[in-house]
């Protein structure tokens, strides 16, 4: 058998369509221009990159089906320093440093939103009851009732606040055309961690001063809302002036908002909750409950003894009313303040159950008789004493007012 | 072959190989099925009491391991939830407020207490697994629950402490004994789930453990009517 070459010519070596002007016969270029897939060449790219990589791409393309556990897992890749961190600088704001860029941006999380707003609702159920708790009362005998159902409020406004309102400012970016691009997981954890602030100012707010707690109100929001709105803020840059400016005052003015509906609701005096029913019953038995030495003295030292308690009672109601009634006729406004504390201790009614008969011979001049303020931490030990002294008292009164 | 065809052959009875007859029994074999079965006929042979006598056991274990958290695996091997049940309930009952209107008592009610025990222990659970801890959902729901035992007995004593007559001293002591009850029912829910997280993570798992007990411990501190 003989092996003879074929000759193919140069009609074999013309490219398609391109210009390949050739020599003579003994030049032969031969172009491939297809390559066919070979199962070979596939498996030595798998070897070479690795397996890993290889099946990055498909795990990326594909992700955990929003059904399986390990799609919410994604959510809460962080470490514990991470989460100090997103906490600690978003009260802070740091000057040059973009709280998105540095501390959220790789993986923004919800471990932190979720359990901040969880611990929010109930350290301001709990500081909101021990407020109530040291403000109504310095007697040892009263009861600490407890409003549970405000835990569920602060729940629902507190939660709604930190998943809602991000919703809504990542929709209105969206709408505006944005090219920042915040994601709305991270706009959900920069929300998240702007409450963290409000955990300490909770425990703060226990203290009964109200310029301090309106320091807190304002001091609070503004340091966190600022973080919050220098870091909405490049994506607000492309827009018109008028309409960032107006969408950072908002984001502003509801985190404000909050605040103070925190601090009017949970840590607002007693005596905006105060028991009408009370009131019928006690005002004149209170007055019995003074101790005797401060009878004679009755107009002068009243209104010191009562601008104290004043202070630990009611720190926002109704100042004008006392220091002005002072002067003219301390019995009558007296009276009144008088009442509106009794309301806020009912183990006061207890204690005074005690002079009931007296009530007879003052209820003719609840109006007119000089008293003094009920100092609630000597009310139980002052019960024997209050009964002796209320005879004093009223002779003392008749004799002032005839 | 005709000598093969020829031939009567004697073929031994496969049935009864050695001509013993019929030969029956039950033989102990370290394979499951005959095990079981003859388990299970017992257990439901046995009388009532045994059954609930094996399950108080069990719990009582738990209890005392409750109480000394030195050995892990008690309450992981053989999760149950009677202990937390009977827990639940009983602090329930207790923190519950009166339903006299007069008294106007602001506590929870009897389901909220149920709620905030039972959902606040699924949902540190849950947050346990997301964060890729090792342990399975029921076996941390039953320590989560058991370790409410020494919350009870703050209860129980803070229960006590209010037959007398109030006074500071006595809040400061109910104080006390609910920080002590607290203190140790984290400590011992610590013992039991804190293996299971790296620990980069382990103060991210332990903190919702902490608001949990720290809760219950509030309603605790907080019920005062007596």
């Amino acid at each position: 058998m003989d092996l003879q070459f074929q000759d193919f010519g140069d009609t074999r070596t013309q490219p398609a369509g391109a210009g390949g002007a050739m020599g003579g016969k003994h030049e032969q270029t031969i172009l491939f221009s297809e390559f066919p897939d070979t199962a070979e060449d596939d498996q030595e790219h798998d070897k070479l990159m690795g397996e890993g990589e290889a099946k990055d791409p498909r795990s990326l393309k594909a992700g955990p089906s929003f059904w399986t556990f390990e799609f919410y897992q994604q959510f809460f890749d962080v470490e514990s320093k991470q989460v100090g961190d997103r906490i600690l600088w978003s009260m802070v704001p740091k000057p040059g440093v973009s709280y998105l860029q540095t501390y959220i941006r790789p993986n923004p999380d919800l471990y932190g939103p979720f359990w901040i707003c969880l611990t929010l609702t109930f350290a301001t159920g709990i500081t909101g009851n021990l407020a109530s708790y040291l403000a109504a009362s310095t007697e040892e005998t009263y009861v600490w009732r407890y409003e549970f159902r405000k835990v569920t409020l602060a729940a629902s406004s507190i939660f709604a606040y930190a998943w809602l309102v991000p919703l809504a400012v990542w929709g209105v970016l969206a709408l505006r055309g944005s090219r920042a691009k915040i994601t709305l997981l991270e706009l959900l954890s920069i929300y998240g961690y702007s409450l963290a602030i409000f955990v300490p100012v909770s425990v703060l707010w226990i203290v009964p001063q109200p310029w301090f707690k309106w320091c807190l109100a304002i001091v609070a929001p503004v340091l966190s809302g600022s973080v919050l709105v220098r870091t909405v803020w490049p994506s607000l840059s492309h827009d018109s002036k008028q309409v960032a400016i107006g969408i950072a005052v908002v984001i502003l003015l509801l985190h404000a908002t909050l605040a103070l509906g925190f601090m009017l609701y949970f840590f607002s005096p007693p005596e905006a909750k105060s028991k009408n029913d009370i009131l019928p019953v006690n005002p004149d038995t209170n007055k019995a409950s003074t101790p005797s030495p401060n009878v004679p003295e009755a107009p002068p030292k009243a209104p010191e003894v009562e601008g104290d308690t004043e202070a630990k009672k009611k720190p926002q109601e109704a100042k004008g009313d006392p220091t002005a009634a002072a002067l003219v006729n301390p019995g009558v406004k007296m009276v009144e303040r008088e009442s509106k504390e009794i309301k806020t201790s009912s183990s006061v009614k207890k204690a005074l159950d005690v002079k009931s008969p007296v009530k007879v011979q003052e209820g003719v001049k609840t109006k007119t008789v000089p008293s003094k303020p009920p100092p609630p931490p000597p009310a139980p030990p002052a019960a024997p004493t209050a009964v002796t002294t209320v005879g004093k008292t009223e002779e003392m009164v008749k004799k002032s007012t005839s | 072959m005709a000598d093969v065809e020829s031939s009567k052959v004697e073929m031994p009875d496969f049935v009864d190989p050695g001509g013993y007859g019929e030969v029956s029994g039950q033989m102990a074999m370290p394979g499951a099925v005959g095990k079981t079965e003859a388990e299970e006929y017992n257990t439901l042979d046995e009388p009532v009491r045994e059954t609930i006598m094996r399950d108080l056991r069990a719990v009582g274990t738990k209890f005392y391991h409750v109480l000394y958290p030195k050995e892990k695996k008690a309450l992981l091997k053989e999760w149950d939830l009677w202990g937390p049940l009977i827990l639940c309930t009983f602090i329930a009952m207790m923190v519950q407020g009166t339903q006299e209107v007069d008294k106007q008592d602001g506590g929870p009610e009897f389901a909220q207490v149920f709620v905030i025990v039972w959902l606040g222990a699924a949902v540190v659970t849950m947050n346990t697994k997301l964060l890729g801890g090792t342990i399975s959902f029921f076996q941390s729901v039953c320590v989560l629950g058991y370790c409410l035992l020494p919350s009870c007995l703050s209860l129980i004593l803070c229960r006590l402490i209010l037959i007398a007559h109030q006074n500071r001293i006595l809040f400061l002591l109910r104080f006390i004994v609910t920080c002590i009850g607290f203190a140790w029912a984290t400590f011992a829910a610590m013992v039991f789930l804190g293996d299971s997280q790296p620990s980069s993570r382990k103060s991210l798992a332990v903190y919702p453990i902490f608001l949990f007990y720290f809760i219950i411990s509030w309603l605790i501190i907080s019920h005062s009517n007596v």
